[in-house]
């Protein structure tokens, strides 16, 4: 087997290797093609061309597979279900900050703090507990349901966006 | 029967190709000579009418000690598509090795 044939199959070897799948059928099946194609440069050219087909093919391959994925993705149902989870992240950070709310109006009633530790009181379970847990939460949901952490999170955003602004207006 | 992907001249040639011996089992290399298509064009037409199950395909050892060849066939459908698309008188020409056409 002369050099140029040589190296025209082994440039298809190689190219197979980095196919998917069922591209790499076809490319086996045009590498044995190259043994019987006569002449030399000839097999070069059958390589070349078959290697230009397999780009292609493989091409269409990938965004075929693309363009399935990001219809799963977008799938009404996926979507339905990663809704539900982020609006249960947000209802929990709610539940959470309305029995924040409750103990501080409880503590309140029972008015055993000064004006200023009421002040501080006020921050402390309003604010800096809730965004604590908020923060904690999503960072331990995160890997395992990641838009109920998204919610979480979206919510301690909101709430902290909102602390500042009532700080702001009320210093 | 419609054609699930375009026809093109290329692909009428093929399947041209493919009706002179029907039943027979054909390999990429002969029928690249045998209609003058070079392999960038005739691989993915082959592949395009295989993933269509038109054409059924099977690995063949020719010789001891050599890998076996990808060889093509119609398959039941393939060979009705085919009939239906290819102009009728075609099947009868034949190229010569240089490309003339001979009837």
């Amino acid at each position: 087997m002369s050099l140029i044939r040589k190296a025209a199959s082994r440039w298809l070897t190689v190219m197979s290797r980095y196919l998917p799948a069922p591209g790499r059928e076809w490319a086996n099946a045009m590498l044995r093609e190259v043994d019987f194609v006569e002449g030399d440069w000839p097999a070069l050219l059958w390589t070349l061309g078959s290697t230009a087909a397999l780009c292609r093919y493989s091409i269409s391959l990938e965004l075929g597979a693309l363009n399935k994925n990001c219809r799963e993705q977008l799938s009404g149902k996926r979507v339905a279900r990663s809704m539900f989870a982020m609006l249960g992240g947000v209802a929990v950070a709610i539940i959470f900050l309305s029995l924040c709310i409750a103990t501080f109006a409880g503590l309140l009633h029972g008015s055993w703090f000064s004006p200023v530790q009421q002040k501080l009181a006020d921050r402390l379970l309003i604010v800096v507990i809730p965004e604590t847990a908020y923060v904690a939460s999503a960072v331990a949901f995160w890997r395992r349901k990641k838009t109920f952490a998204v919610g979480i999170l979206g919510a301690g955003v909101l709430l902290m966006a909102h602390a500042v602004m009532h700080f702001v207006a009320h210093a | 029967m419609t054609p699930p992907f375009r026809l093109s001249p290329q692909t009428i040639q093929v399947l041209d190709a493919f009706l002179r011996t029907p039943t027979d089992w054909r390999y990429g290399y002969d029928i690249s000579r045998d209609i003058g298509l070079k392999s960038g064009t005739l691989s993915p037409v082959l592949i395009r009418m295989a993933e269509h199950k038109l054409l059924e395909t099977r690995w063949e050892t020719t010789e001891a000690g050599k890998p076996p060849r990808h060889m093509y066939r119609l398959t039941r459908d393939g060979l009705r598509f085919a009939r239906e698309h290819v102009p009728s008188g075609r099947v009868r020409r034949q190229r010569t090795a240089f490309g003339g056409v001979k009837s």
